[in-house]
């Protein structure tokens, strides 16, 4: 579709949508970073119930669902917090719950590399980021860092005069310790008795389960980013990032 | 406040022009990464006949220039690439496709855009964190952290922003499992001037001892440029791009002193001296 004209005051509008959705990719990612996980659906995502988040493997589909993993992402924060401060009495003895959460732990999950296409209509927009990331998993050996190398791809809704998350696939191509090639096994850590409460956490699934994507591995077909936006009118005419 | 030179118009079309640049480049970056290249060279890159022909694309080695020398580097070379790669997977995974095993991945990041006075041309600059994968000839594979210079010169050609220049000045590749001997090894001992003679690798006030890297994947894939101008990366503090101009005195029109292709390589002699 061949991108049509806009008078200087639309494009100026369009301009401002541009910098609002960076400025809510911004927060989201900047939420990891301050633990702020189990408020992301809450501050960015829309209220409606054809809400969507894809994973390598496999959808949240409906606003419960979509709730429910980064409530469970707050959950899990929240039990390594207390393994680590077990674990580390002399450091972390006296401290509230509150002062505790998110010890020991790191998210960065920064999103850049950016394509956004805004509907003609000023509606939705697609967007494609980079994502070039670490993180700390506190598991039953202890912490572990990773690599966190893919793609956040999303579409926008504008609610109530602000731009919204509608669908958005996290997808990754290296998610692999740091310390090690992504091209090789992983390495593995042997279980530390103090850590041991982290093998009763259970992450929920994905309520859709699906390939979305897979890691690296020797052999892996060679695997193209996701679809790269284009320009649209109304998003009837476009595909989506949700399912 | 009222900008002296331009109306409250044409500041719109020039944010909206900056806006372009970036999507166009970071378009680049994905067609990149899944080989669409000859795509790129078709959707992404100048038209008009007098651009074309001074069109080029350089990497350490120097500029292929001209889309016909482009093609031949940056298209048919990728292609031979990945059929040599294809053949030595093939012997351990014999239905591999074109592709199997390979990886890679840009990001074009800490960006900054200049239009020219007249609208006309763009510098573009940013730098390129990523990574590359291969496969090996005893079937297994090799990742590597990727990390460079990405530098263009864009021009909007019937209202719609075409790369013309592009430079890509690679730094280094990091073998992503730690390699043997690499790190832990602590700058130290007395400064040269006391301990007396040249600092040397290992030695007083001079490096750390450096493991052995391996081969650069990169420097397989360099090629003949048409125009040998190297960077070199040992000595990049000569050849680093020119600065940018100060945003609100640009150049008013595209200036080949300070382009990306090979009319504006740097002269190291004047350049760090």
């Amino acid at each position: 579709m061949v991108k049509r004209s806009f008078t200087p005051e639309e494009l100026l509008t369009r301009w401002e949508a541009r910098r609002e959705i960076q400025n809510v990719m911004g927060k989201m990612t900047q939420s990891y970073l301050m633990m702020e996980e189990a408020l992301i659906y809450d501050r960015w995502w829309s209220r409606r119930e054809d809400v969507c988040l894809g994973v390598n493997t496999g959808w949240y589909k409906g606003a419960e669902a979509v709730k429910g993993y980064y409530d469970a992402l707050g959950e899990k924060i929240a039990l390594a917090s207390r393994v680590i401060a077990k674990a580390f009495p002399e450091k972390l003895a006296g401290k509230t719950e509150d002062e505790l959460y998110g010890v020991g732990q790191l998210g960065v999950k920064p999103a850049d590399t950016f394509i956004i296409e805004i509907a003609g209509d000023g509606q939705t927009a697609k967007t494609l980021w980079s994502l070039h990331g670490t993180y700390v998993d506190i598991t039953p050996s202890g912490p572990v860092s990773y690599w966190d190398w893919g793609y956040y791809c999303a579409d926008f809704i504008l609610e109530d005069d602000c731009w919204k998350i509608w669908h958005m696939q996290y997808l990754t191509d290296i998610n692999s310790p740091t310390g090690g090639d992504w091209a090789a096994e992983p390495l593995c850590f042997p279980e530390e008795p103090e850590f041991a409460a982290m093998k009763d956490f259970i992450f929920p699934k994905p309520n859709v389960p699906a390939v979305l994507r897979e890691n690296y591995y020797v052999g892996r077909p060679f695997t193209e980013t996701p679809a790269l936006p284009e320009p649209y009118e109304t998003f009837a005419e476009t595909f989506s990032y949700g399912i | 406040m009222m900008n002296q030179r331009y109306t409250n118009e044409e500041l719109v079309v020039r944010l909206w022009d900056k806006e372009e640049v970036k999507d166009l480049m970071c378009r680049r970056c994905y067609y990149k990464q899944n080989d669409w290249r000859q795509r790129e060279l078709d959707e992404l890159w100048v038209r008009g006949a007098e651009y074309r022909a001074s069109a080029s694309l350089a990497n350490n080695l120097g500029y292929f220039v001209g889309m016909d020398d482009i093609k031949t580097y940056y298209v048919d070379g990728i292609a031979g690439k990945r059929q040599v790669q294809l053949e030595m997977v093939r012997k351990t995974i014999p239905d591999a496709q074109y592709g199997n095993s390979v990886m890679n991945a840009h990001t074009y990041h800490t960006v900054m855009v200049e239009l020219s006075g007249d609208g006309k041309t763009a510098r573009y600059l940013a730098y390129d964190h990523g990574h590359q994968t291969d496969p090996q000839p005893d079937g297994t594979a090799k990742g590597y952290w990727t990390s460079g210079h990405i530098l263009a010169d864009l021009v909007k050609e019937d209202g719609v922003w075409k790369i013309w220049h592009i430079k890509s000045m690679h730094d280094l590749s990091i073998p992503a499992a730690p390699v043997p001997g690499a790190g832990g090894n602590p700058f130290g001992g007395p400064p040269p001037e006391e301990a007396g003679g040249e600092p040397k690798e290992g030695g007083p006030g001079g490096p750390p001892p450096q493991p052995d890297m391996g081969p650069d994947p990169y420097e397989d894939d360099y090629g003949t440029p048409t125009v040998a101008k190297p960077y070199i990366v040992k000595y990049a503090w000569n050849d680093l791009p020119k600065q940018m101009p100060n945003t609100y005195v640009p150049n008013e029109t595209y200036d080949p002193k300070i382009s990306y292709g090979p009319d504006g390589h740097p002269d190291p002699l004047r350049s760090w001296r």
